[in-house]
């Protein structure tokens, strides 16, 4: 291997790590979001990373690092149901060392994740679409950075977050 | 509550205290990725071999035939299976981009196109794959001997397997790219739709 491979794939290595480590949080809630149960969250996480990985070389940098990286999650998560079956994967299980082994969460964060939960279990209610769109807004992206990972006008994201705000916030409002 | 204060829940209840394996992580993109890579190789050169081994035995019998129906037949099934080859590879490089970060809109729309290709070339494949080698292998066999009953039997068997051909693909249009089809549309006409 030359000394110059070497160091595009330490620039790869490097640049794919560093945008994982920024984006993890986003990329679990996009999982949570999209699949249908723990096994296939992180199935789910595993693919958007090596859809990631590949599509690194061609990434310019004309969008922010999380823009694009959330291009490749969404895609990859809409796609997956139709591509479930033309590539067989290794699963990911939960006692795998990849995944890490998270603390146990203190009491006072107990009620905070209910309320949460009751927002996922609203956001299963949506259609992939607004829930790309909702994931974004809770996620705090700008209407032009939600335009450009969807490839819709600001104005468009505008009416259609309006709608989809609306509804949740309904649907919220009955279950509490 | 409102919506904004359950978003104030959703970015403290950070998911990131999962530690990640970095090491391990890459391990496994780069696993996945050269598995990837494998399996393309695997069934360019599987479509490769399954051609060179039909070019030689057909060639074989085009060269030591002593009837030009034989010949002729044995050329015809050379050259289809050429063609298939060429044909197949030329589908998979043509049409849209393949890239994960397009924009979703964009990636949607350049699946669907991509799944035309595919029900184009299903549709169509009693021209371009199941016509020419039928053709083939039919003046072969008569040119070998024509009129026995071996002649007929090998006739049906031909007529048979690609009826099967042309009956499986026409399934697989129905049942699995009809319906991505559809779902693609719906998925556009979702994003598009503003109200």
């Amino acid at each position: 291997m030359s000394v110059e491979r070497e160091t595009t794939m330490s620039d790869r290595r490097n640049a794919f790590l560093h945008m994982v480590r920024e984006n993890t949080a986003r990329l679990r809630r996009i999982c949570r979001a999209y699949a249908e149960d723990r096994e296939d969250e992180q199935d789910l996480f595993q693919e958007i990373l090596f859809q990631a990985w590949r599509s690194l070389p061609s990434f310019e940098g004309e969008a922010r690092p999380g823009t694009w990286l959330y291009r490749v999650a969404l895609n990859t998560a809409l796609g997956r149901k139709r591509k479930r079956d033309v590539r067989s994967r290794a699963h990911l299980s939960e006692d795998d060392p990849v995944m890490g082994s998270r603390p146990p969460r203190p009491d006072r964060e107990l009620s905070q994740k209910r309320r949460v939960e009751r927002l996922y279990a609203a956001i299963d209610r949506l259609s992939e679409m607004d829930r790309a769109l909702v994931l974004m807004y809770l996620d705090e992206h700008s209407y032009a950075e939600m335009g450009d990972v969807l490839g819709l006008s600001e104005s468009h994201v505008g009416v259609k977050l309006h709608r989809i705000r609306k509804k949740l916030s309904e649907w919220l409002e009955d279950e509490s | 509550m409102t919506l904004d204060a359950y978003r104030d829940d959703w970015n403290e209840l950070d998911p990131d205290h999962e530690a990640l394996d970095e090491e391990r992580l890459l391990e496994r993109v780069r696993e996945e990725s050269d598995a990837f890579e494998r399996k393309i190789r695997r069934r360019d050169l599987l479509e490769t071999l399954a051609a060179a081994f039909v070019v030689l035995a057909f060639g074989y019998e085009a060269a030591t035939s002593t009837t030009w129906l034989a010949r002729l037949g044995a050329l015809i099934v050379i050259g289809s299976s050429v063609f298939v080859v060429w044909w197949l590879r030329r589908a998979r490089k043509a049409g849209p981009a393949r890239s994960m970060d397009l924009t979703v809109g964009d990636r949607l729309r350049a699946e669907r196109e991509r799944v035309d290709i595919q029900i184009h070339l299903l549709e169509n494949v009693l021209w371009w794959y199941v016509g020419p080698l039928a053709v083939g292998t039919v003046l072969f066999t008569l040119g070998l001997e024509a009129g026995t009953a071996a002649t007929a039997v090998t006739l049906s068997v031909i007529a048979a397997g690609c009826a099967f051909v042309w009956r499986l693909n026409m399934r697989a249009v129905r049942r699995a790219l009809r319906p991505r089809r559809n779902e693609l549309t719906r998925l556009l006409r979702d994003l598009q739709e503003e109200a």
